[in-house]
């Protein structure tokens, strides 16, 4: 298990949310996107014999703020309860396609604005423990 | 002197296996994150006449335990489900502990034992984890790792 096929895994998840494009690390943003990045921090040897690393993932969520509070109505959707639950879509599998032994997503932060390539978005990240 | 080489947990492997006469064992290193045997002698006071105000001992028994952490596994065949099997049946088992990992030339313990307590732990924001205990039974031995 890499933290390729974590991020695929991932990637993989997350599309099962209607009409969110899911991409791998930073590009120019279509929202609504989801951006899988790299880990914020990775703890090594969570078990013997190489067994068990455990990722600190970040999905960042971008939606548009043409309109700011129908962005904010569409960026409240992907939090539990919501008709997008990123936290529902990432643990429906905890194996994620056999990338991961378990995983959950343990928060949300940095609600907000984000400057991609000179655009605004409203946006959050969030973090994701991923057992692999 | 030559200098000391030290060795790092994440190493150690520890196996598992039958008491039969050619054991069948299994590796369950990469379920655990803990193992940690605890072998300790009794000792008897002697107070014989001018022994001063120092007590002076002789040595008992041996006995040992081993302490065993790591995280539940749903597997039919994984560590969880051979420790509980193991502790239900009260079956002996014998352990190969590796403390320096399973390479020719480095030292392992091979001991007998009963499992003599298997508990699972949940928490709602860790995965499950168990801890379990082995009381060994007789006398550890000491090894090299044959090539």
């Amino acid at each position: 298990m890499s933290l390729a096929d974590v991020v695929t895994g991932l990637g993989e998840a997350l599309q099962a949310i209607s009409g969110l494009r899911v991409v791998p690390f930073t590009a120019d943003v279509h929202p609504p996107e989801a951006v899988v990045d790299l880990p914020t921090s990775v703890d090594f040897d969570s078990t013997f014999a190489r067994g068990t690393d455990t990722y600190a993932m970040k999905i960042r969520v971008y939606v548009s703020r043409a309109d700011d509070r129908s962005g904010r109505i569409k960026l409240a959707s992907f939090f539990p309860g919501g008709a997008s639950d990123v936290k529902a879509a990432v643990e429906s599998d905890p194996k994620l396609g056999g990338a991961a032994k378990t995983v959950r997503v343990t928060g949300a932060e940095n609600v907000g604005y984000f400057d991609v390539a000179g655009v605004s978005y409203l946006g959050c990240d969030f973090i994701v423990d991923v057992m692999a | 002197m030559p200098d000391p080489e030290f060795f790092h947990g994440r190493e150690t492997v520890l196996e598992i296996g039958d008491t039969s006469a050619t054991p069948t064992y299994t590796d369950i290193s990469e379920f655990l994150n803990d193992a940690t045997p605890t072998l300790s002698a009794t000792t008897v006071d002697l107070n014989p006449f001018g022994s001063g105000a120092w007590a002076r001992k002789l040595s008992g028994q041996k006995s040992g335990s081993f302490a065993l952490a790591g995280y539940v596994d749903n597997g039919a065949t994984g560590a969880t489900a051979k420790l509980q099997a193991l502790f239900e049946s009260g079956a002996r088992l014998s352990v190969n502990y590796y403390p320096t990992g399973k390479v020719t030339g480095r030292r392992f313990m091979n001991c007998t034992g009963i499992i003599s307590s298997f508990s699972p732990k949940s928490t709602s924001t860790d995965a499950v984890s168990f801890t379990s205990e082995i009381q060994i039974d007789g006398e550890p031995t000491w090894d090299e790792v044959g090539p």
